[in-house]
């Protein structure tokens, strides 16, 4: 069900913010870049259509992890949530507004191994105070990796609920992006997507700044795809970008192990070797 | 330096000879069981306690394996030493609710602080890395997390459940997760056969999980014997062995109803270093015969009186001999060295085989694993 106009003006008139522009339009949910005492937010709104219970649990978890969450790098939470009353049927909550670009609008260029290293890093430390609470983000992508003006990175859009709703792709019952999954996307549960799994999608991000290209090539059908991310077919970083030091290239057989368990399996884990790594 | 863990066995004689072994610095340790040791003794078998005592006393170390994957083979049915441990408060082998989990593991936990060995979380028996029985497993580990017991665990899947490929990759991620200091990984396999009748996938798979594991833990191939050989190259730090056939091999049949509390035939076949295996006595005897300077070097050493216990030591030897010096030594060196072992061993078949007049059976004892951990090296790249 799409949020509606009303469900829109209760959540401004609740959070006491005025609507300054629309940032997404979704079929269940909705972004709204709003204005508090001259600060903006993001406004978040999601539609509770009466027949899924568990998109105002999700929301509830997703608002309640981000609380929990003091980083940099990952979005902050900036109300609580809050339910409409009947006849409306709809969730609202205010995030930290994040100036500058999604990381999918700067990746039309090769990067440089520093300029990486910092986004891969700065995503990781964010995914660890996940990973730490046990969560997996499941939907790393170029469109929920914010790069601010500033420089500095941060991880949006953590909790199954959203990404349910808003991924462009769903393998094997768990969400995700096409070309931004990892093979455990298409295991069933409980073998589906771990904090291992996040590894490898900051890995993807990484490999596709220093090189335009997806590790794994999201051409073809979707099928050609499915069978690829399967074989884990994972692109050659070594032919791509000679100029990388080896042990950078080590670094990346490691994030994009075919084998979860053979990944660093922490993010923790992966920002300290990244760290170790250097410029 | 690869360390041999001494498998449990019905007879009387596990404390005396795993003793000896481990003052010999032949083993490290006990494996004890619930279906080979009591928790009461019968006037035939020590109590558990007193047998645990006795090997710890001797500088070994000791761990209880609940064998619960064991229960659950529906053909199980010797449960004369299994039911002393009182393991589970309804139906043996139900662990298809949260209360069953933690009532099984609480009873399990409990017998092993009676025993003074670490929590050894128990394992389900896998079939598939994947449904039901995989996600039993995930949650009977959290559980046993939750109890603050799981840093050493059992993970006991079928020959098809280690042949499962990316499923097994991808379901040892999850139970990686687990940041279990100790694993113990069994192959429950249909029959008890000797050598039994491994799968090239199946030994990559349980190579690979290994491989993985081994990076945060330590990793030992329960009832592994020979077949534990490709593993400890691509990692595992122990293997399982024992004088028993059921030390050698965890099978569904050795869990059948047996008629009598003996432990069994005596595995009298004795174990030749060169060959990778078991041979008749009659025929390494018949080689000493003929060409005594290659058979000691063949068998490592001059053959021994017919005599269980000192088939057992040497077995111990030669395990020893094969598996320690790939203890020492990172993966693609230890990968290497065991594929060469490898390479020896079936020369030495034929040999052994042209000049004793018996059949090659490298294709039963080196064929099978050495594709397997060829199938392994490819992964890595080698």
């Amino acid at each position: 069900m799409v949020v509606s106009a009303d469900e829109v003006a209760w959540a401004c008139s609740e959070l006491g913010v005025s609507e300054v522009g629309s940032l997404q339009d979704g079929t269940q949910k909705t972004v709204r870049l709003v204005e508090l005492d001259g600060a903006r937010y993001v406004l978040k709104v999601v539609s509770l259509d009466g027949s899924e219970i568990s998109a105002q649990e999700r929301a509830a978890r997703e608002v309640a992890l981000l609380a929990d969450i003091s980083s940099p790098h990952v979005v902050g939470v900036r109300s609580p949530l809050l339910v409409a009353p009947r006849p409306l049927a709809a969730a609202a909550w205010l995030e930290e507004y994040l100036d500058g670009h999604d990381v999918r609008e700067l990746f039309g260029t090769q990067w440089g191994w520093a300029e990486t290293r910092q986004m891969m890093l700065q995503l990781a430390t964010g995914l660890a105070q996940m990973h730490d609470r046990n969560v997996v983000h499941r939907d790393l992508s170029p469109n929920n990796v914010r790069r601010r003006v500033d420089g500095t990175y941060a991880v949006m859009d953590p909790g199954y609920a959203y990404h349910e709703l808003l991924s462009r792709l769903t393998i094997g019952g768990h969400p995700g992006t096409l070309g931004y999954v990892s093979p455990e996307h298409l295991r069933a549960l409980p073998n589906g997507p771990i904090r291992c799994s996040d590894v490898f999608c900051v890995g993807i991000l990484g490999f596709e700044s220093l090189t335009t290209k997806l590790p794994i090539l999201a051409n073809g059908t979707g099928d050609e795809y499915l069978q690829r991310l399967a074989r884990c077919d994972i692109g050659d970083l070594g032919a791509e970008r000679p100029d990388l030091d080896p042990t950078v290239h080590a670094l990346f057989r490691r994030v994009l192990h075919p084998q979860p368990a053979r990944r660093f399996r922490h993010a923790r884990d992966l920002a300290r070797a990244l760290e170790d790594l250097g410029d | 330096m690869t360390e041999i863990l001494i498998e449990d066995t019905a007879r009387n004689n596990l404390v005396s000879w795993a003793t000896d072994a481990i003052s010999a610095k032949r083993a490290e340790g006990v494996v004890m069981n619930a279906f080979c040791s009591r928790r009461d003794s019968n006037g035939y078998k020590p109590a558990s306690r007193a047998a645990a005592d006795r090997i710890r006393l001797a500088g070994g170390e000791v761990w209880f394996m609940p064998m619960t994957y064991a229960a659950q083979i529906s053909g199980a049915a010797d449960f004369q030493h299994y039911s002393t441990w009182d393991l589970w408060p309804g139906r043996v082998g139900d662990l298809s609710t949260a209360d069953a989990r933690e009532k099984h593991l609480t009873r399990v936990f409990d017998a092993q602080a009676d025993l003074e060995t670490p929590p050894l979380s128990p394992s389900n028996l896998l079939h598939a890395p994947s449904g039901a029985d995989a996600s039993i497993y995930l949650d009977l580990i959290s559980a046993a997390r939750s109890m603050g017991n799981a840093r050493a665990a059992v993970l006991a899947g079928t020959p098809a459940f280690w042949a499962g490929g990316a499923e097994l990759d991808a379901f040892v991620g999850a139970v990686a997760e687990f940041d279990i200091s100790q694993w113990f990984l069994t192959v429950s396999r249909p029959l008890s056969d000797l050598p039994p009748t491994w799968g090239e996938a199946e030994v990559a798979g349980l190579c690979r999980t290994t491989r993985s594991l081994s990076e945060g833990a330590s990793v030992h191939i329960s009832f592994g014997d020979f077949g534990a050989l490709p593993a400890v190259a691509a990692g595992a730090a122990s293997i399982g062995t024992g004088w028993d056939g059921r030390q050698k091999i965890s099978a569904e049949t050795l869990f059948g109803p047996r008629p009598d509390s003996d432990g069994g035939q005596w595995l009298k076949r004795p174990s030749v270093q060169g060959l990778l295996g078991y041979v008749a006595r009659t025929d390494i005897a018949r080689m000493f015969q003929q060409d005594r300077p290659r058979a000691t070097a063949l068998f490592a050493g001059a053959l021994h009186p017919d005599q269980p216990k000192q088939s057992f030591n040497h077995h111990l030897d030669v395990l020893n001999a094969v598996a320690g010096p790939l203890g020492s030594i990172r993966y693609e060196a230890r990968y290497r060295l065991m594929a060469t072992t490898y390479g020896s061993a079936r020369i030495a078949w034929a040999q052994f085989s042209s000049t004793v007049g018996v059949a090659d059976a490298s294709r039963y004892w080196i064929d099978p694993l050495e594709r397997g951990l060829a199938n392994y090296g490819r992964t890595e790249g080698w």
